[in-house]
């Protein structure tokens, strides 16, 4: 994995982002059972640049489980709930979406001075309901329950 | 989701008027304008017929009415804005969850007391603070009003999932098989809804924001196929 990766620079489309899923924002049925993630799960909040991802094959490099250890620095730089789950999306599926006015999504390192696996989504395309509805229902929809990752 | 049809979620132990005399929601409206329906069944309950007005008409008093209730301070508000400064987040939490549950409970005889029950349990585990996500809004008011009349106006006989966004809009969601139905509820009796629907492996998909007065005829495809109930 090459962590030479400059600041900007998008991630390789085999690779995978994962994204954190609050109790609010997680799909479920009328007695609480979680059967997805909603569209709200992938808003930008007014001050947000870019919807923030960590780049799961950062971790691969002396992990032998990258998805847990992408879980655990998302632990040590968040206040990251039990009820958490954690969406895992494709790079090349999220770049395939796009809104009406062809707008697309890209996904960029951005590492900061807590997360070096830090990235960003953006693109036009989030601001259009029906790409964050694909994005809950098509791409991230492999979830890992924060509740079954040991410390 | 024609209006004859429209099932209420009235258990069938609740007092029924005589044909002559105003319904349950008579206060609201002429008798003369009132019909009996027949009324369809949740699952698992039968209800028996109600005097139910025409959509049009009792629906829109009654959404009046809850938008009179929602402009209301309630009683820990008005102490709550006393001293805002010291407000902590739980505190944010409880007045969120207490306004909800004192509107519903002003309109609280056009619901059924088990889904009441569930609908405050569902809100209280979305502002749970052991769940709570740092920088949300807790449920608005406005969306919450926004929500009981799209209730009263839909009457569905699934209970949907809820969920809320970042900016404290209360979210419903359906699902029938792979499809899945999502309404957000915004203020000023506006909604934001999405459809997911399955075809031949692939997902289709279909949104729009309107006020709440053209859903029920939009949505109408998706009540016909059962995704909301009968």
């Amino acid at each position: 994995m090459d962590r030479k990766m400059k600041k900007g620079q998008l991630l390789p489309d085999d690779h995978h982002v994962m994204r954190h899923v609050p109790w609010a924002r997680q799909s479920r049925d009328a007695d609480g059972n979680v059967d997805g993630i909603l569209s709200q799960a992938f808003e930008l909040r007014q001050d947000e640049p870019g919807l923030s991802v960590n780049w799961v094959e950062y971790h691969k490099d002396g992990a032998p489980d990258p998805e847990a250890a992408c879980i655990k620095t998302f632990r040590r730089t968040l206040d990251i709930k039990r009820s958490a789950v954690f969406g895992i999306g494709n790079v090349r599926e999220i770049s395939k979406i796009t809104d009406a006015g062809n707008h697309s999504i890209r996904t960029e390192y951005s590492p900061t001075d807590e997360n070096s696996s830090h990235s960003s989504m953006k693109g036009k395309a989030l601001e259009d309901l029906i790409s964050r509805e694909k994005l809950a229902t098509s791409v991230f929809v492999r979830l890992i329950k924060n509740a079954d990752v040991q410390p | 989701m024609n209006q004859p049809s429209a099932t209420a979620l009235i258990p069938s132990n609740t007092r029924h008027p005589p044909e002559s005399s105003p319904s349950i929601l008579g206060r609201y409206g002429d008798s003369s304008t009132f019909q009996s329906f027949s009324a369809g069944a949740l699952k698992g309950t039968n209800y028996e017929p109600l005097h139910i007005p025409r959509a049009n008409d009792a629906f829109g008093v009654l959404a009046q009415k809850i938008t009179a209730l929602a402009a209301q301070p309630s009683p820990s508000q008005l102490d709550f804005e006393a001293d805002a400064h010291s407000h902590t987040l739980e505190e944010q939490l409880f007045e969120a969850t207490a306004g909800a549950k004192i509107l519903v409970s002003r309109v609280a005889m056009h619901l059924d007391t088990a889904l009441r029950r569930k609908l405050f349990d569902q809100l209280d585990s979305l502002h749970d603070i052991e769940n709570w996500e740092n920088g949300d809004i807790p449920l608005q008011q406005e969306s919450f009003s926004t929500f009981l009349k799209t209730l009263f106006l839909l009457r569905p006989t699934i209970r949907p999932g809820l969920g809320l966004s970042i900016r404290g809009h209360l979210v419903a969601t359906w699902r029938k098989g792979e499809n899945r139905l999502t309404i957000e509820f915004l203020p000023k009796e506006k909604v934001l809804w999405v459809a997911t629907i399955s075809s031949n492996g692939d997902f289709e998909h279909t949104a729009s924001e309107m006020p709440i007065a053209k859903l029920r005829e939009r949505l109408k495809p998706f009540a016909e196929e059962g995704w909301i109930g009968k």
